[in-house]
């Protein structure tokens, strides 16, 4: 779910090229699922291969990369690892959601609602461990770098931005702020027209940019104190938040008592799964790691033919034209540099 | 308060136009003596540093420093409905935030626009020695670069004391474009050391086209593997000089 701080937080809405020349961390679990979410037939069936597979995240992934390196754009998609022990919560309550949506899903195929059954088969999308296999080797194939995080990923993808190894973290989540990623970027896995839930409406999505130091001065609160924020509102590790509270009220607490700790006696109702104390640790202290290698390398294209054409049953010639898109993206990139090396 | 007067459209959607190429959301500084605009396009490769005087304008009035931006492009169609010789008056209105703008002419249009939120971003000039210093005409520029956009999308510009040379190699085809010193295009080559360096065509082809409506004469500066200038004289006083950073083979 990720913490809603939607109402509070200034945005620059850009054009995708204008990432041209950018290295982009994106939160690749969060991108997989919205493949697999949205890229699926009309009546909500995934995409899949002859036994069954499904391909809906390899179509996603191959089709998106190739569009954002053709721009000239640099991506690194960061894998989650062990889950925090706190989210337990968020786990079991997706989980729960996704059983209910199945049920639906079946009873609304069953009655030949299709609109409803798509709506209901998104919400059933899961990622499974073979998922996320095949998309590190198609990446790996494509030549484009991924890194494992030991834990969260977007915790991980803010570290590597912060360290000054990527320029921005990509999510749809604003939980990368709480992590201190200094940039976030915010559609651009799944940037252009997207179908309004249940209604056959599309809308265009554009690509917003997050700062953490606006956001910061905006708010008129410390990095700390947004966090704290976050808390009050709703995180993965205490998803419902506090009930009522949103983001411009949790603000106006924070700002009024100075930290979630003075805050939480004026506070009708705070409870806690956890220690708050303890969620904020995970966000000041994350684990991540600095063990990684980042290196784009020009697409084995017989090696990604092989891989989702025999094996996946990918059209070839589909896939042939995107690794082209990559290819020309590479060498316009090649040698490229921005005026900021000569400000001195 | 901030107004400015034209008797003559065209010039003020020349330069429109001009900024275009780089920003859509163009922060202007006003002052009294003078309208001006430094930025550089989203990805940092280009910039665009515009001044033009009080004296270019038929009237010109700020009385105190300011800023204002605008959507350059939604400012652009708003000129295109003027035709060559009609007036154009720029207004700010303090209370309500918009720009008023008027075409007089045949007969009177007023459209209003809003102003966005200024960018508070200081662009430096970039710190260069340039070794070659050209001035060409705009229109051999521009036929220059458009033979070079038929083979590649990118371009070498190379210079010794003899010529300009523009060279272009794409997949298939090539191109070489040669600007003798004291021909007609080009009107003046000094060069410390001979120097190369490599653009992309896209920004260069869009600039040199843009900024040769408001300019028949440019002059070049250069060094191997740095940021090209190109300063467009302008026919009254004022500036318009780009920045485009380099290409650089790394292998």
């Amino acid at each position: 779910m990720g913490v809603n701080l939607r109402d509070i937080v200034p945005k620059t809405v850009i054009r995708l090229e204008d990432l041209s020349g950018k290295s982009i961390a994106i939160d690749a679990y969060n991108a997989l699922y919205q493949f697999l979410a949205i890229i699926r037939q009309p009546d909500g069936t995934p995409l899949k291969d002859s036994s069954g597979r499904i391909t809906s995240h390899l179509s996603g992934l191959l089709y998106r990369t190739s569009n954002l390196v053709e721009l000239g754009i640099k991506p690194i998609y960061v894998f989650d690892g062990v889950p925090p022990a706190l989210k337990e919560v968020e786990i079991k309550r997706r989980m729960k959601t996704k059983e209910e949506a199945l049920i639906k899903y079946e009873q609304a195929l069953k009655e030949g609602r299709i609109e409803e059954a798509r709506m209901y088969a998104q919400a059933t999308a899961s990622l499974k461990d073979y998922m996320a296999e095949d998309s590190k080797r198609l990446l790996d194939l494509m030549g484009i770098p991924w890194i494992q995080a030991p834990s969260e990923g977007e915790a991980q993808a803010a570290h590597v931005v912060k360290r000054g190894d990527a320029d921005y973290c990509a999510s749809q989540d604003y939980d990368s702020l709480l992590f201190g990623a200094p940039r976030l970027v915010r559609n651009v896995a799944i940037s252009g027209r997207r179908k309004l839930p249940g209604k056959n409406v599309y809308i265009e999505v554009e690509p917003e940019v997050i700062e953490l130091e606006r956001v910061l001065k905006g708010c008129e609160i410390t990095y700390e104190q947004l966090i704290d924020v976050g808390i009050l509102v709703g995180t993965d590790f205490n998803p419902e938040g506090i009930k009522g509270l949103g983001p411009k009220t949790a603000l106006k607490l924070i700002k009024e008592y100075g930290s979630l700790e003075n805050a939480l006696p004026y506070i009708e109702d705070a409870e806690f799964p956890v220690e708050p104390q303890k969620i904020k640790e995970i966000f000041l202290h994350p684990k991540v790691t600095d063990n990684y290698k980042i290196e784009w390398r020009e697409p084995d294209v017989e090696g990604v033919i092989n891989f989702i054409c025999c094996e996946r049953d990918f059209s070839e010639d589909r896939v042939r034209k995107a690794l082209e898109k990559m290819q020309k993206g590479i060498s316009k990139l090649k040698g490229k540099t921005t005026l900021e090396r000569w400000f001195g | 308060m901030f107004k400015l007067k034209v008797s003559d459209a065209k010039l003020l959607r020349d330069m429109a136009t001009a900024i275009s190429i780089l920003v859509d959301e163009a922060t202007f500084q006003i002052t009294p003596e003078a309208l001006k605009l430094r930025a550089m396009d989203p990805s940092r490769v280009a910039m665009v540093d515009f001044e033009w005087p009080k004296t270019v304008f038929d009237e010109y009035v700020c009385t105190e420093p300011t800023k204002m931006c605008i959507n350059i492009g939604e400012l652009l169609k708003l000129l295109k409905r003027a035709g060559k010789d009609e007036i154009i008056e720029l207004a700010l209105d303090e209370k309500t935030g918009r720009l008023q703008l008027k075409i007089a002419g045949k007969y009177t249009r007023n459209f209003t626009m809003p102003t966005l939120e200024a960018s508070e971003e200081e662009v430096p000039t970039p710190k260069i020695t340039f070794n070659v210093r050209a001035k060409a005409t705009t229109d051999g520029l521009r036929q220059a670069v458009e033979d070079a956009e038929l083979v590649s999308d990118h371009v070498r510009i190379e210079a010794d004391n003899e010529k300009l040379v523009f060279q272009a190699s794409g997949d298939l085809m090539g191109a070489t474009i040669e600007l003798k010193k004291g021909s007609d295009a080009l009107l003046d080559l000094e060069a410390k050391e001979p120097s190369r360096a490599t653009f992309s065509l896209s920004y260069l082809s869009e600039i040199i086209k843009a900024a040769s409506a408001t300019s028949d004469i440019a002059t070049l500066e250069f060094s191997t593997d740095m940021p090209i200038k190109i300063d467009f004289q302008q026919a009254k006083e004022g500036k318009l000089t780009f920045y485009l950073a380099p290409r650089i083979e790394t292998a």
